[in-house]
Formats: structure tokens, sequence, C-alpha cells
């Protein structure tokens, strides 16, 4: 045997144990982009989604587009920075803003968190009730149940678990096929941007955006990449995390609106929630695709409802200073128990308390989050470019220029909304 | 400079927070500026106060603390410097002899017996946050923490830096079982930075002393040369242990990239 077939083969070897070991050192840091992603997609991002194609059809599926690249560049932002300071999106708002910026932000995220909490677990009972569950059995069994796996489990049951519980927006997707989408027209309305010239249309494109890009994903996604003590070194493989993640969350949402538009659209049926829409959508595509409709929205809402209490936890500790992390004991870390048990608690009870104005509730919290989101990209951007903070790491240029277009788009979005609230 | 009175300060010690915002004039008693940030040199083991940076119409300029009526010059900070707001001040600490991690709600200052100030404790306690909201009568009833200077490790980059730096810092003084619980609480990047700048024995002590998954994520972060030195120094059946360990990772070992030593650079 000569030498070139032996360095040939040697080559692969050495080529296939590299991409071995990469496969590896993927799976070891993938989660921080995954989670975060997915839970945007939760039942306020499912109803939207579904209100956008059943009223719209195909037409605004450009907007879910913009909003996906949106949620990439900060989630991508948000996890860098975890990554090379090692802290959260709170702590490091303490740090470089002083301590009265920091109070003010994590006052505003606990709210808006709360009143998002309680919309998941919103989403939970409707989800349910399409099954026949009363809200009072399913709503309290839902907490204990997400509690128990996040506070009791080792933080790798948890991830898996909580991974596992996102493929169950795989539902979306087969019902998004048993509805028979016509997608070329699907594909024109992903990549022509066009806008029918009505106040409804302006407003559900800005809760799209709003709704993929949430304070409380990006507060978690940081606290996680610190939590998981990711070093620089796994940077790329984080970044595949965060294009995974919101990749997935702008093809669920794809698979829920043209689900909606093939059968609602075109039936001329309005919805106003996302459990409607499971409801609606059974005399027009079979029962199995309503049925699948309503397991995404109870699986979505279970994996938001464990990441929002999550992300409370993370920043109320991040601003105190403490490392409270998910695999400490309780004695170890008594304050992030205690505020994932509170957060947890009060959005329970903001659901099952009878006369609760609780659309109101959801409302204003979602609108809070709109007002916090802006500040917060904001703050992210400066400190983006501190070399203090980021060294070597900071964001350049060319980057700071991409944040800033991305967030006079938000701005845009979130101003016209709130112009919207006001005159109508 | 107009010093704020010993009415805000805990027994004898100035809190930080009562000099930012200080006014500054000069021989004339025209206004130059306002305290912005206070530099102390930790080269020597103890923290001294050497400067203030002051916010001037020209920018910011580096004030002699002891002769604030002197000529103001550019606010560059010299090896083992740090700045007390923005290295220290609401920064993530690790309290290494307390064994707890913190933020820092306030720096106290004290006078030595030759009259120069220097940093003394830090205080992590949630009263000092309260304070600074402007919530006095309320931070009364809450409880001062004080952590002293040379227990404490900080997190922030450059702080981080200068305390791998001095020879002086905790790091470099604390018995295995301690630097275990340091290498711990720090990230990934900082606690392989103070394992790089710890000996061989020291660093293979603190290792045996940590919990495994520690020792088998920092050595899996460091490259194999480093990895090396450090196995070197453990006892033999240690070593075969640790490399076991190492052989049984399906994670690659991770490119790491060393930190720069300090050098000069500029204040606010």
């Amino acid at each position: 045997m000569t030498d070139e077939p032996m360095a040939a083969g040697a080559s692969r070897r050495r080529s296939w144990v590299r991409r071995r070991a990469g496969v590896a050192a993927l799976v070891a840091v993938v989660g921080p982009g995954l989670l975060a992603g997915l839970s945007d997609d939760d039942p306020a991002g499912i109803t939207t989604y579904s209100v956008l194609g059943a009223r719209y059809g195909y037409q605004l599926l450009w907007v879910l587009l913009l909003s996906t690249v949106a949620l990439v560049l900060f989630h991508d932002l948000a996890s860098r920075m975890g990554v090379v300071t090692g802290q959260g999106l709170i702590g490091l708002v303490r740090q470089r803003f002083g301590v009265r910026t920091a109070t003010a932000a994590l006052a505003v995220l606990l709210v808006a968190n709360i009143g998002t909490t309680a919309a998941e677990f919103a989403g939970i009972a409707a989800g349910f009730e399409l099954f026949g569950v009363s809200r009072y059995l399913s709503v309290p069994l839902a907490a204990i149940g997400v509690s128990t796996l996040v506070l009791r489990g080792s933080f790798h049951r948890v991830e898996h678990v909580l991974l596992a519980l996102g493929s169950i927006f795989a539902a979306y997707i087969l019902a998004g096929f048993l509805a028979h989408p016509d997608w070329s027209a699907a594909a024109k309305g992903l990549t022509w941007p066009s806008m029918p010239l009505e106040r409804g249309a302006l407003f559900i494109a800005v809760a799209t955006v709003g709704t993929t890009l949430a304070p409380w994903g990006l507060s978690f996604i940081q606290s996680y990449a610190v939590d998981k003590k990711l070093t620089v070194a796994d940077l790329r493989y984080e970044r595949v995390d965060v294009v995974l993640g919101a990749t997935l969350t702008g093809v669920i949402g794809l698979f829920v609106v043209v689900a909606c538009a093939a059968t609602l659209h075109a039936s001329n049926i309005a919805v106003d929630s996302a459990a409607d829409a499971a409801r609606a959508l059974e005399p027009l595509a079979g029962s199995f695709a309503s049925g699948l409709f309503g397991i995404g929205l109870i699986g979505a809402a279970l994996l938001a409802a464990s990441v929002l209490p999550l992300s409370s936890a993370y920043s109320i500790c991040e601003f105190v200073g403490t490392d409270d992390a998910i695999d400490d004991r309780f004695r170890e870390a008594r304050l992030f128990y205690v505020a994932y048990a509170v957060v947890t608690a009060m959005g329970v009870a903001i659901v099952l308390v009878p006369g609760a104005p609780l659309i109101a509730i959801l409302v204003v919290s979602q609108a809070i989050n709109a007002i916090l989101l802006l500040p917060l990209l904001a703050l992210m951007g400066r400190m983006a470019r501190d070399p203090d903070l980021m060294g070597e790491h900071r964001a350049g240029n060319a980057a700071s220029a991409v944040y800033l277009l991305a967030i006079g788009f938000i701005s845009l979005c979130i101003g016209t909304l709130g112009v919207l609230a006001v005159t109508t | 400079m107009d010093r704020p009175s010993g009415g805000d300060a805990v027994g004898d010690m100035v809190r930080l927070t009562d000099q930012l915002g200080a006014k500054v004039r000069d021989d004339g008693d025209r206004r130059v500026g306002r305290v912005i940030d206070v530099v102390v040199d930790s080269g020597g083991g103890e923290a001294l106060v050497t400067a203030s940076i002051v916010r001037t119409p020209a920018g910011p300029r580096r004030l002699p603390w002891d002769t604030p009526d002197a000529e103001p010059q550019p606010p560059d900070l010299g090896e083992g410097e740090l700045l007390l707001r923005r290295d220290v001040l609401d920064t993530q600490i690790v309290d290494v002899r307390g064994h707890r991690v913190a933020r820092v709600g306030d720096v106290l200052l004290t006078e030595r017996d030759d009259g120069r100030m220097l940093v003394a404790v830090v205080d992590v306690g949630l009263g000092a946050v309260v304070r600074r909201l402007g919530l006095k009568r309320w931070s009364a009833h809450l409880a001062t923490e004080l952590v002293p200077w040379d227990s404490i490790h900080l997190t922030s980059r450059r702080g981080h830096l200068v305390q791998l730096s001095s020879p002086h810092a905790a790091l470099h003084h604390l018995p295995p079982d301690e630097l275990a619980h340091l290498l711990a609480r720090l990230s990934t990047t900082h606690a392989v930075d103070v394992l790089l700048h710890t000996s061989g024995d020291r660093a293979a002590g603190a290792l045996a002393a940590g919990p495994p998954h520690v020792g088998q994520r920092l050595l899996s972060s460091m490259d194999e040369q480093d990895a090396a030195v450090v196995l070197s120094a453990l006892p033999e059946e240690h070593r075969r242990h640790w490399r076991h360990r190492m052989a049984e990772t399906t994670v690659p070992r991770r490119r790491y990239r060393r930190h720069r030593p300090t050098k000069p650079t500029t204040g606010r």
C-alpha cells in the first residue's frame, strides 16, 4: 500500500472525529436559544398568529419573517453578553447603569412577567377546556407539575424535559399540512411585503413583532447561558442554538398562520383566540387537526409557564447579586426558589380568581412587555459596544448599525401601536 | 472639593456613593466639575485612593486625591489601578472567605494613620441599595453586610485582571478548599484565568478539593499544555483519575484564549 491512500484514510478518520466532536459540543451547548425561542410561541403568540392567518390569509407572512430576523439578532446578542461577561441581563444593567435604572427595569419586568405568566396559565386552562377538563383542576396541577420539574429536577433533566415539551409544537406543523394550504400564496406572502391599508392589519402586524420578541425571553436566554457556564469558545455553537431556536419559532408561527389562512380565512370565519381557532378548525380540517391545535396550545403554555417564573427568579437573583441556579438546593438558593414560587402562584391566582378581569390583565401585561422592550433593547445596544464589559467581543460599527436599524423598526411598530391604542 | 459631612458615614468610614457627584472647585473657587469616579491603586495589597475622576467641560479629567487643586490630567489608569464606580460598585464579587457571591451596594473608605484614604470594606446588604434609591429612612432598618476588601474577588473585567496580576490579592493566598470554592462560583472563563495564574501545586490541590464536575469543566476548557501542567502536579493516583475522566468526556477540548495582562487604560 502506498502512503497516499493511507494518508487519505487518516484524513477521513480525522475529519469524522472532528465532525463527531463538533456534534457532541453542539449537543452540550444547545438549550438557551431553543428554549427561549420556543417559549416565544406561547398562547399569546399562537393567538396572534391565528388571528393574523384567519383575518389576512397569507398576505402578512413577511412580518413574521422580519420578526424572526429580529429575534435571531437580539437573542444572539443576549447570549453573547451572558457568555462574555458571566452575568445576566438585569445584573449587567445594574453594573453598567447603576441601581436606579436596574430597579426600574426589574420592577417593570416583574409586573410584565406576572401578567404574562397568568396569560400562560390562561392558555393551559383554555387548552384543557377544549378537552372538557375544568380550569380549577388543570391550572393547579400544571403549576405543581412545572414547579416540581424545574425546582426539583437536575439541570440536564429539566432542560431535556422542556425541550421534549417543545416537540409538541410539531402538532402545529402537522395541523398546517392537514389544512392543505396554498403553498405558492404562502411563499408570495413571505417574500413580497404588502399590507391592506387598514387599522386592523397594522395592529396585528405590530402585535406579531411584539409577541415574537419579548423582554422575558431576552433576560432568560442571557441568564440561562450564564447558568450553563458556557465559555467564549462555545459561542459558535451557541449561535447555532440561537438561530435554530428562532428559526423553529418562525416556522411554527408560519404553520399556525397557514393552517388558519387555508381554512378560517378561506371560509371567512373570524377568531379572537387560539382556542377559538382550534374549535373552528374542526369542521374544516377535521377533528384530528383541531385536536392537534389544542395539544399544541397546552404544550406551548406549559413550556412558557416553566420559563417565565425561571426568567423572573434569575432576574431577581442577578439584581441582588447571588449566583443561585437551577441545580442548587433550597437552602443554597432560597431567593431563587421563593421568587419562582411567588411568580407562579400569582399567575395561577389571577387565572383562578372568579371574576378577575383576565382580558384586561393580559392586554396590560402585553402592553408593558412592548413598552419595556424598547428601553431594554437600547440598554443592550449600549452595553454591546462597551469595551469595559465586552472587551474584544464588543459590537463593531457594522453590528451596531444593524442593531440600531432593528431597534428603529421595532420602535416604529410599537409607536404605531401606541398611537392606535390612543386613537381607537 | 466639597466633601460630604460625616453624617452619611458608617462609623469613621465614608461611603463612595456620597463622594460621587461632589463638586470640585479650584483655588479661585471656580467650579472645575463633579466627581464621577474614584481611582484606587490596589497593586500593593491595600486599595489606596490615589485620585478622583472629574467631569469637566473638556471631558473627564484626573485630579490627585490629596491635592485636588493640581492641574487636571487625562484620566489614564496605571497598572494596578481600578475605578471604584466602574470596576467595583454594583459589580458581582465572590466573598472568598465568606463562601458566597454578592453584588456591591457601596464601598466604604477609611483614613489610615498617615492620613491616606483606603478602601476598608464593601457593603453588600440590601440597606445600601435602598439608601441609594433615596429611601434612607427605610434603609436604616435594613442590615449592613460588610465584606473586607482583602476577602473579595472582583468579577468586573478590569477588577478581575488587576487581581490576577497582583500578588497580594486574596486569590493568591487561599488554601485549596477556599480556592476550590472560588473556582466553583466563577464563570468558566474567569475560573480558568485563576487556575492559569496559580502554581501547579495549588491548582492541583484546588481541583482535588472541589467537586469533580467543576474540575472536569475547567480542565476541558484549558488547552492541552496548560491542563498537562496542572495534571502533572497531582499525585499519581489523582492524575490517573483525572486523565480517565478527561478521556471519558465527549465534549472536545475547547480553544481557550488567555486574558491579556492589565495595561494602562483610560478611565471614563
